[in-house]
């Protein structure tokens, strides 16, 4: 049997005291031992980006990292991006663009684009980088991309206004 | 694009939106009962063996560990599947009675876990379940399976060589299928003809790839006898039949889910073994079983699709006029044939297309081989005919010195020639005739666009050459026997509506609520609707095959012209008025031309109770139910035109300009619709330039995995320019024509033919997809 850790982690804002064997997923921690499903595993090893996660500032494939690894972390999941009443802008926008038909690469999506949101820039090679990073089966991915780009519109009127 | 509201939100587009948005959905990998445990599948590494033993003793020692069986331990309980459930065998049969005798389809009973043979990597031989799925996967590599192994059959030309190895013993040969489809008298036509031209073209085998694997969650619950089914799956009712069947339950003592699917696209259009593995263990073990398919088994274990090689041949008289097409093709089916006739007869159905072609001969063969079997793909054999169509078009025209827009202009279907007989049968059974539509006015328009976007002398852009190509297709949608809708109006004015068609990301609860909605006059947010529950709606067919607009969307709309009958009875018994002079807008019940007279749907349900104290308790409940039983198909049809620029260092092509001009009937939701396309082109360009699945000579899959089976991203897939005509289906009472495929039919073709226009003066003919650099590089080296 695996060695079991005790590790400490702040998800969407809220401290977690965990058991966790060596091998286990930072993936699995989250969606078995949180309940926090929202997290999606589309291929296990990194490539389609449906886990992404933010931990400490950065997106990170949450398939590719152990649950110990995030010891100390603070981490942000699908759930705690906006609010019921209050959506993020980027929600927003994928609902107002039809920039999701099956929903099971979004919430990845949504965080990797949220974590460099207040950076992002329309067609910079930075968002592109960021699309290129996510596989979508549905959509084309024109609607992301127009998704993108109003919630960035948006996000540059309300810091206008 | 469209602006978010920034300010006060006020709601997200579609009714799925907010739980997919926001984490809150529940795909069958969210499902967790209490006590739950874990199964993991052992599967095959070799493509063709015989099974000495496969022994579980030493996973069953492993910790955590609560059971582990192989497949001769559930051989008694588990009798083997016979493959024509999935399409419940009804066209089939109508089919095959029509055609000639040489015409067959030849089917092997498969155990659910293979017993004494093993014919593909990754068919199931065992099953471990554990408290843990890290510790059943940990056993599960303790199982002990030993083989002793045959030569692989890993490629048609193998499979119908007589003296080489058979998959099945019993059978005569490898042939699983054999289709023979004619009209007029071909051999004479190509006797006459000015041009004739023949090519071998192949379409590629390819893993349809939805994001989410598939998965499935079973609880027995033994007061009850109860069995539910999580499972992610497009065709519920299917998959609930089926599981009642093998595990000789009570249709009704079985109820199966679809919850939130993440993407279909065919590969979950069958029922699998892991569903009735999972369902029996469940029962047996007495607590409530999980399995979530990893990617690795997805591509080892879920259907493939196409991998068709066609001996094409086409005359022309001097006008450039078809007489005659000959096609002879042969479908890599792998170890099995789950759906029978469903898509090389789909090939057959729409080889013609949008074209006048006077004598036909096609003859289909499906053979099996050591590889992962075949079932549908987006399009389901549709996509293959038009790339062996539209390409020994454009090669034809070329030998014959036509331009391939003129061939095409002489040879389609004119408006005023609908109805269309086509000539031969469709997979239903059911004589095609195309019900309409402007196949020559869509071809113009694309070609309008096209013309825009190129200058006559401009062959290459960027260092790099540059062509253009069209494609057209037809596609039969909308196929029967049925699909249903149960309408309930409850005390809350809530209409509730059930279908057996469910979602896997096209919309539903959106676009059918806002039909019933529009239809019945009531707030369009005051509409829940369940797609993919058995118990929900006794009988459903599934989401497949571009039918659930046509035929839920018209059992929808059915329902919900009796249900305002019902209400507009009800409330002129209430109001004292005629019906007729009733209306219903926003949920509420208005006289005609006296806007004050007017009572709420939740009022008039309330004054009915309380001053009819006579009607029995369950009244008024406003219900309807309606079963659309299509006769035959409605016919969608559409051109691709495209322009690439082909890197000759590289090989790597890039698409400039993809337009679409398509008519899919009266339009449901626009937005819809064009997800719907741009989700299909994108899949079409990835199995144009990307996809292939590569197997090795001893039936070894190379590329399993997303790193080397290449997806498209963002990158690769441009911004279509999309073009609608809203033609109306009259088969239907919508108007509707089916959608979801047809995106992904004409991508192949119609790249195919840019590459090669950009290409040919050097020599360059394209006759397989998928158009990968090395294919390309290949290609500019023949001299």
């Amino acid at each position: 049997m695996d060695e079991v850790h005790h590790i400490s982690l702040t998800v969407n804002g809220r401290t977690h005291e965990c058991s966790v064997g060596s091998r286990k997923l930072l993936v699995d921690l989250l969606r078995d031992d949180l309940q926090l499903t929202g997290t999606h595993i589309g291929c296990g090893y990194g490539v389609c980006g449906a886990c992404t996660i933010i931990v400490d500032g950065d997106a990170t494939r949450s398939c590719l990292m152990f649950a110990v690894q995030a010891h100390g972390a603070s981490v942000t999941t699908i759930e705690g991006l906006g609010t019921n009443e209050s959506p993020h802008l980027l929600q927003r926008a994928f609902s107002a663009n039809f920039g999701l038909q099956c929903g099971f690469c979004t919430p990845g999506l949504l965080l990797a684009l949220a974590c460099e949101f207040d950076e992002l820039s329309f067609s910079s090679q930075d968002a592109i980088e960021i699309l290129a990073g996510h596989l979508c089966r549905c959509t084309g991915y024109t609607s992301i991309i127009d998704s993108m780009e109003s919630a960035i519109a948006a996000r540059d009127s309300e810091g206008g206004a | 694009m469209s602006q978010p509201d920034s300010s006060a939100f006020s709601g997200f587009r579609r009714t799925e939106d907010r739980r997919l948005l926001s984490g809150r959905a529940t795909y069958v990998a969210d499902i967790n009962l209490p006590n739950q445990c874990f199964a993991y599948f052992v599967r095959s590494t070799s493509a063709h063996a015989s099974l000495r033993d496969v022994s579980v003793e030493k996973a069953l020692e492993n910790p955590g560990v609560l059971a582990a069986y192989s497949g001769r331990d559930l051989a008694t309980a588990l009798p083997p599947i016979a493959e024509n459930k999935a399409d419940g065998g009804v066209f089939e049969a109508a089919l095959l009675s029509k055609l000639g005798a040489d015409s067959f389809v030849r089917r092997e009973d498969r155990r659910v876990l293979a017993t004494e043979t093993v014919r593909y990597v990754g068919e199931a031989v065992a099953v471990v379940v554990a408290d843990d799925p890290y510790l059943a996967e940990d056993a599960a590599e303790l199982v002990n399976v030993d083989l002793s192994e045959f030569d692989a059959v890993t490629s048609a030309e193998e499979a119908l060589r007589l003296d080489g190895p058979r998959l099945y013993e019993s059978w005569p040969d490898n042939r699983a299928l054999h289709l023979s489809v004619s009209k007029g008298d071909v051999n004479a036509a190509f006797a006459s003809a000015a041009h004739r031209t023949r090519r071998r073209l192949h379409s590629g085998r390819l893993a349809a790839s939805p994001l989410e694997t598939r998965g499935v969650v079973a609880y027995f619950d033994s007061s009850t006898g109860l069995l539910t089914v999580w499972s992610s799956t497009q065709v519920p009712h299917m998959v609930r039949d089926a599981i009642a069947e093998m595990l000789q339950f009570p249709v009704e003592n079985v109820r199966v889910i679809a919850p939130d699917v993440g993407g279909g696209f065919g590969v979950k259009a069958i029922p699998y073994a892991e569903e009735f593995v999972i369902a029996h263990l469940a029962v047996v073990m007495g607590r409530p079983v999980k399995w979530i398919e990893d990617r690795l088994e997805h591509f080892l274990a879920s259907t493939h699709s196409r991998d068709q090689q066609h001996d094409i041949e086409i005359a022309f008289d001097a006008e450039g006029r078809i007489l005659a097409l000959r096609d002879h093709f042969v479908v890599d089916n792998g170890a099995a044939n789950p759906l029978g006739v469903v898509q090389p007869y789909n090939t057959i159905a729409h080889l013609m297309g949008c074209y006048r072609v006077p004598n036909l001969e096609v003859e289909a063969t499906a053979v099996v081989t050591n590889k992962v079997p075949l079932c549908v793909y987006r399009g389901a054999g549709r996509p293959e005919a038009v790339f062996a169509m539209e390409r020994i078009l454009d090669i034809a025209a070329r030998e014959a010195g036509f331009d391939p827009v003129e061939i095409r202009r002489r040879n389609l279907i004119g408006r005023e020639e609908m109805p269309y007989e086509v000539g031969i049968l469709y997979r239903d059974g059911e004589e095609i005739v195309y019900d309409g539509g402007d196949f020559r006015g869509c071809f113009e328009r694309a070609v309008d666009w096209l013309d825009a976007r190129t200058s006559s002398d401009e062959r290459t852009f960027d260092g790099r050459y540059v062509g253009s190509g069209l494609a057209t297709y037809v596609e039969g949608t909308g196929i029967g026997p049925f699909e249903g809708a149960v309408l309930r109006i409850v005390d809350d004015g809530v209409l509730q509506i059930a279908t057996g068609a469910c979602s896997q990301g096209q919309s539903h609860e959106t676009v059918f609520a806002h039909l019933a909605a529009d239809e019945i006059g009531l707030e369009r947010t005051r509409v829940n609707l369940v797609g993919g529950d058995t118990q929900a709606i006794p009988r459903g067919w599934g989401t497949i095959a571009s039918r659930t607009a046509v035929v839920a969307g018209s059992a929808i709309a059915e329902a919900a012209g009796q249900v305002r009958s019902k209400i507009l009875r009800a409330a002129g018994e209430l109001l004292e008025i005629a019906p007729s002079d009733l209306e219903i807008e926003g949920g509420v019940v208005r006289v005609k031309g006296t806007p004050a007279r007017t009572i709420s749907l939740t009022d008039l349900i309330r004054e009915i109770r309380t001053k009819h104290p006579e009607l029995p308790p369950n009244e008024p409940v406003f219900e309807a139910i309606d079963y659309f039983e299509p006769r035959t198909v409605t016919f969608a049809y559409g051109v691709h035109a495209v322009r690439v620029a082909v890197d000759g260092d590289t090989g790597a092509v890039e698409i400039l300009d993809y337009g679409v001009v398509h008519d899919c009937g009266r339009i449901l939701h626009p937005q819809v619709v064009d997800g719907q396309i741009c989700g299909g082109v994108a899949q079409g360009i990835g199995a144009a330039l990307f996809e292939g699945l590569v197997y090795d000579e001893t039936g070894q899959l190379l590329n399993p995995n997303f790193i080397d089976y290449v997806l498209p991203t963002a990158v690769e897939i441009p911004r279509l320019w999309l073009d609608h005509i809203e033609m109306s289906s009259p088969t239907n009472p919508l108007g509707v024509k089916g959608v979801g495929e047809a995106g992904a039919v004409a991508p192949p073709a119609a790249i195919a033919n840019a590459v090669e226009d950009a290409l040919h003066t050097f020599g360059v003919e394209i006759t397989s997809v998928p158009l990968t650099p090395s294919y390309i590089l290949r290609k500019l080296a023949i001299p």
